[in-house]
């Protein structure tokens, strides 16, 4: 059965047209949707596990819970919140797992915030040559597998997903001034992280 | 962008008023771009962090694992059941086996229902004799214990009459 244009409203997002196609047994519109989110889910699932394998069984994961849970599909958002949540409830669960956790135990200390090899200030003067670029990637990477879970959340779908505060507050329940709260305590636990490899910086 | 653009725009960043495609920008600008970063704060670089890490792209049996799992989650439960194995299937046969006989044997051996009088023993059975309505008889429970006398009743009864 194809969804008729009564029943499925213009002001919707296409993607929540499509899903509303999907319910109404147009597998078609699923594939589409599996198409087009496809990189954005394993990539997400990527921020929170850093593993390739487990970031695609993860994604794989969310799109069939989006596939088993489309006869309750209701249009009560835009697809993509609903989309995210499911995603990362999924991530936070696979992270929680204590298995996952044994594996991935912060290092202490020293060890957690020393990025590698750097070359010295006292030999090239600026802060770009301070440390390299990698470092700094690598640092922040580690930083942010380590930051609160929440503030982790926010980060990544607003920052990486480029979601709005609004939609962000959407998917994780909570309200837009939380949002940002999370969303600013997470960039200053980052560039924490990071103020020991640049002493010779002010934070502004 | 150039780099004068994108210094103004770092701001705007930062404080969260930047979003979207020209957030891109920014973000990809700092990251690719030596002498304005070279100039970054730690809280700034965070903000670029996203620009700098690593993205995937599906393998190429991406989709091709999805169909096969959709399929599984799809497919009937004897078709599961097959694909088990034998060592699972007995077991699960096993205990399907013992679940049934033990349906078998409640169904066909029900408890029968007991007298609720039973566990409280001999002072329920004593309760319901009549004679302990009697007052002359509970008044006198002495004597029903009074086993030599019983045992000798009949005669004295004799001697009773006798005299």
């Amino acid at each position: 059965m194809r969804m008729t244009e009564e029943t499925v409203p213009e002001a919707l997002d296409a993607d929540a047209q499509l899903m509303l196609r999907f319910k109404a047994g147009d597998t078609e519109a699923f594939d589409q949707l599996f198409s087009k989110h496809t990189r954005a889910m394993i990539n997400f699932a990527y921020r929170f596990v850093r593993d390739r394998q487990v970031a695609e069984e993860l994604a794989q994961e969310i799109f069939l819970r989006v596939y088993e849970a489309a006869s309750g599909y209701r249009v009560q958002s835009r697809f993509t919140t609903w989309l995210y949540r499911i995603a990362t409830n999924v991530c936070l669960n696979e992270v929680r797992k204590p298995r996952f956790r044994a594996a991935h135990q912060p290092l202490s200390g020293q060890q957690a915030q020393d990025p590698g090899p750097v070359s010295g200030r006292s030999q090239n003067g600026g802060p770009q040559r301070l440390l390299e670029r990698q470092a700094i990637s690598r640092a922040l990477k580690e930083a942010l597998d380590r930051i609160p879970e929440k503030q982790r959340v926010a980060f990544i779908l607003n920052k990486y997903e480029e979601l709005s505060y609004a939609e962000v507050a959407g998917i994780m329940k909570i309200s837009e001034k939380a949002v940002k709260s999370l969303i600013h305590r997470g960039k200053e636990t980052l560039a924490q992280r990071l103020r020991p490899l640049m002493p010779e910086l002010l934070d502004q | 962008m150039n780099c004068s653009e994108a210094q103004e725009l770092m701001g705007l960043l930062i404080n969260g008023e930047l979003s979207g495609e020209r957030a891109r920008d920014v973000r990809n600008h700092f990251a690719s771009c030596d002498a304005c970063a070279a100039g970054l704060t730690p809280l700034q670089w965070a903000e670029v962090l996203p620009a700098m890490d690593d993205r995937l792209e599906p393998s190429a049996d991406f989709v091709l694992r999805f169909r096969e799992k959709l399929e599984a989650r799809r497919e009937p439960w004897w078709k599961k059941l097959i694909a088990w194995g034998w060592p699972r299937q007995v077991a699960a046969a096993g205990a399907l086996a013992t679940l049934v006989l033990a349906g078998i044997f409640v169904i066909r051996y029900p408890r029968a229902p007991q007298d609720p009088a039973a566990y409280v023993g001999d002072i329920a059975v004593m309760e319901k004799l009549p004679f302990l309505e009697d007052m002359a008889v509970v008044s006198n429970l002495d004597l029903l214990e009074d086993f030599d006398t019983i045992e000798n009743l009949p005669r004295l009864i004799k001697e009773a009459d006798k005299n």
